[in-house]
């Protein structure tokens, strides 16, 4: 009973997140409800019993992901005139898509008779661990060669184009 | 003489009926009350054991955990709060006796005790000012996003074995991710009120504070690697041995961790040196410029929480957590005492250092701190390794580098010590005269 | 308990809002924060699925690594819409029309 209500409350959570970013036009506001989101993702994963997969999510989205988010938000929204709205036709066409695609994926899982096999349970930690190290190992790696070319990709990406005032007087400062 | 006339206030509408119908009542229904106070505080506790009892008759089965987990959540509520108040009375005290001054000495008649709670009173009547142009919802939002998870991080802090609210299996991780969500409420707070000092507070906060997060992480990950457990228990009782069985002495990687997991502790806390978000002399009051009387308490609060959390986590991984170091029982009082300690020299540290800039900041951590924690990583990694009984003569030289390093570790304290002594002894020449008729013994 | 059914639905009702985000923002991070909301509906579905004993703990861990991808593409896609910014000065995508016709 309690896990029903549990789970009501952060499901219910994430989609009033999603619906409140569709509704607004403040960017700020839209990465603060991802983050809303986010957190109860991870309330979610602490409810199914992945202890670790929802520290992480919480460690790793929320203060990884998101702040980077909000900082681009701060970087790139100097001018908070223009408001930008959807226009009266996409917002029909929208609705029309969203619906037909929720109504596929509801109708397709509802009428699944799904097998319900027995509940994990146990120490995940050490479980994850020994996997990533065993039947996952392929993946793991190929992601750490991932994040060193992303992490080297954005430094040349981002990189000031134009060099920094006073950078040949003074060594090593930045206009933060 | 001049009087200052307090502008008057003009109630409207619903507030105008809802002051008239106080002041009604109020003044007949106060003097009652407190004429009756000790009758009415007994009716009280009668009516709230015949609820609960209504209540245990239908959720029986699971009243005692319900009843257990109420008692230890304000237990540590109450337990938070009074780390603070100590916290923001014991740093005036710190901080002026490094200057030679006194510090709080009148509220309370004894040393000051009551200033925080006079602070407190202060701020909490102070007028609640928001800048018309900043983001509402955000800026009243903002203090309890900075406070609240400084405080969920106590939730799976054991204070001693079974002294936790719930013994996690990822307890270690789960007090690094509510201190990292720290990191959004002090960015929403420069960016709701709409100032460009908060704006910049902020920005400097946000990035020290996730690039820090770094070497934190990787300096207890060496110490994961050699407990096996992310279990905050069970890397508290691995140590349960005396001083010479402390994770900090066990491998001169994990010595050094100890102190880049505590220099990364004072960036996260935005604590001097790493001051710059609340730059006082710069940047008038960083992110929190904007914020008056009980918000800025809040994020207050939120700074000396966050102290005892760091501190306590460094006590539970490094220091042995809640044992004594000279084998006696082991208890809670022993981890308050050590993370007081830890606390006492971030205040230390606080007034000794002059802050440094914010790109010697970011410098310090990504060329320097980040690439030393790495090599603290692999070196307690190799070293858990090779310290097994296969290969002998590395297990007695670890055997004796672990010893060597617990009298180095004594050595230290017993420096401590002495410093206290000598500056006990001396304090009459040591500090500036107009403290000198106020020092005990004078 | 639960069932493995409710997990599902969610899924599908965040998959849905994520590309809801994506197509009407004129945004570029509100895109962004769409392509987020998908990846945790796929993440979501995958730890149902384990804990339901469907692939037993492998769930788990192909979660984990959707989310040190979504890390990864976070970065990389602010990079590159920090470029359009510095470039064209809004954030606003109907402007990057550059390679039309």
């Amino acid at each position: 009973m309690l896990e029903i209500v549990i789970f009501i409350l952060f499901a219910a959570v994430a989609v009033i997140a999603g619906l409140a970013i569709l509704v607004s036009t403040n960017i700020v506001r839209m990465a603060y409800w991802l983050i809303a989101m986010l957190i109860s993702v991870a309330g979610l994963y602490f409810l199914m019993g992945a202890y670790f997969l929802g520290v992480i999510q919480i460690l790793v989205y929320v203060g990884g992901v998101a702040v980077l988010l909000v900082f681009g938000v701060m970087l790139t929204s100097r001018q908070m005139a223009p408001k930008l709205r959807p226009g009266r036709v996409e917002a029909l066409w929208l609705t029309v898509v969203a619906a037909v695609l929720l109504s596929g994926l509801i109708l397709s899982v509802v009428r699944v008779r799904w097998e319900p096999g027995a509940v994990v349970a146990g120490n995940s930690v050490a479980e994850i661990g020994r996997s990533l190290l065993g039947e996952f190992l392929g993946p793991f790696e190929l992601v750490s060669v991932l994040l060193l070319v992303a992490m080297l990709g954005a430094a040349y990406l981002a990189r000031p184009k134009t060099p920094v005032q006073g950078a040949q007087q003074r060594k090593g400062t930045t206009a933060l | 003489m001049y009087t200052y006339e307090r502008p008057k206030v003009e109630y409207k509408g619903l507030s105008l009926t809802i002051v008239r119908l106080a002041t009604k009542w109020g003044a007949i229904g106060i003097p009652l009350l407190l004429r009756f106070a000790w009758g009415v505080f007994f009716a009280a506790v009668v009516a709230v054991v015949a609820f609960v009892w209504i209540v245990g008759r239908f959720i029986n089965p699971l009243l005692p955990w319900f009843i257990r987990d109420v008692v230890v959540v304000v237990g540590l509520l109450a337990f938070v709060c009074i780390v603070a108040i100590i916290g923001i009375w014991g740093e005036r005290k710190v901080s002026g006796r490094i200057q030679s001054r006194l510090g709080p000495m009148r509220t309370g008649h004894w040393h000051g005790w009551a200033q925080s709670l006079a602070d407190g009173l202060k701020f909490v009547q102070k007028e609640d000012l928001i800048p018309r142009d900043a983001d509402q919802p955000l800026f009243r939002l903002a203090p309890y996003v900075a406070l609240v998870p400084a405080f969920c991080a106590y939730l799976a802090l054991p204070f001693g074995v079974g002294w936790v609210f719930r013994s996690a299996d990822v307890s270690l991780l789960f007090v690094l991710a509510m201190l990292a969500i720290e990191v959004l409420g002090v960015i929403m707070a420069g960016w709701a009120s709409n100032s460009k000092w908060s704006l910049y507070g902020a920005m400097r906060e946000g990035c020290q504070l996730v690039s820090y997060e770094i070497p934190m992480g990787l300096s207890l990950l060496a110490a994961v690697v050699a407990t096996g457990s992310v279990n905050l228990i069970e890397l508290g009782e691995v140590q349960s041995g005396g001083w010479f069985s402390w994770l900090i002495f066990q491998n001169p990687f994990l010595f050094l961790a100890f102190f880049t997991y505590y220099i990364a502790s004072l960036a996260s806390c935005k604590r001097s040196p790493f001051d710059l978000p609340e730059g006082e002399s710069e940047l008038v009051a960083g992110f929190h410029t904007e914020y008056s009387g009980f918000r800025f308490v809040m994020f207050f609060f939120a700074e000396y929480v966050a102290m005892f959390a760091v501190s306590a986590l460094a006590t539970i991984i490094f220091l042995g957590g809640w044992h004594s170091p000279i084998g006696g029982p082991s208890s809670p009082l022993w981890f308050v005492l050590k993370s007081t300690f830890l606390v006492w020299v971030q205040m230390w540290v606080r007034w000794t250092l002059p802050r440094i800039r914010i790109d010697q900041v970011m410098h310090a951590c990504v060329k320097y701190l980040l690439p030393f924690t790495l090599l603290l990583f692999l070196g307690s990694s190799l070293w858990q390794l090779y310290d097994n009984p296969a290969h002998p003569a590395f297990k007695t030289f670890a055997h004796l580098l672990h010893y060597g390093l617990g009298c180095v570790g004594l050595l230290l304290l017993g420096l401590y010590f002495t410093g206290m002594g000598y500056g006990y002894y001396n304090r009459n020449r040591l500090v500036g005269q107009m403290a000198r008729k106020h020092l005990p013994g004078a | 308990m639960m069932g493995l059914t409710p997990y599902l639905i969610l899924s599908a009702i965040l998959l849905v809002l994520g590309i809801a985000i994506i197509i009407s923002k004129r945004n570029a991070i509100a895109m962004l924060i769409g392509v987020e909301f998908i990846l945790n509906a796929a993440a979501l579905n995958m730890v149902a699925f384990s804990r339901h004993g469907i692939g037993a703990l492998s769930g788990q861990t192909a979660a984990l690594f959707v989310i040190v991808l979504a890390a990864a593409e976070a970065v990389v896609a602010l990079a590159i819409f920090l470029n359009f910014y510095h470039t064209i000065s809004t954030v606003d995508i109907d402007r990057g029309d550059q390679l039309k016709g």
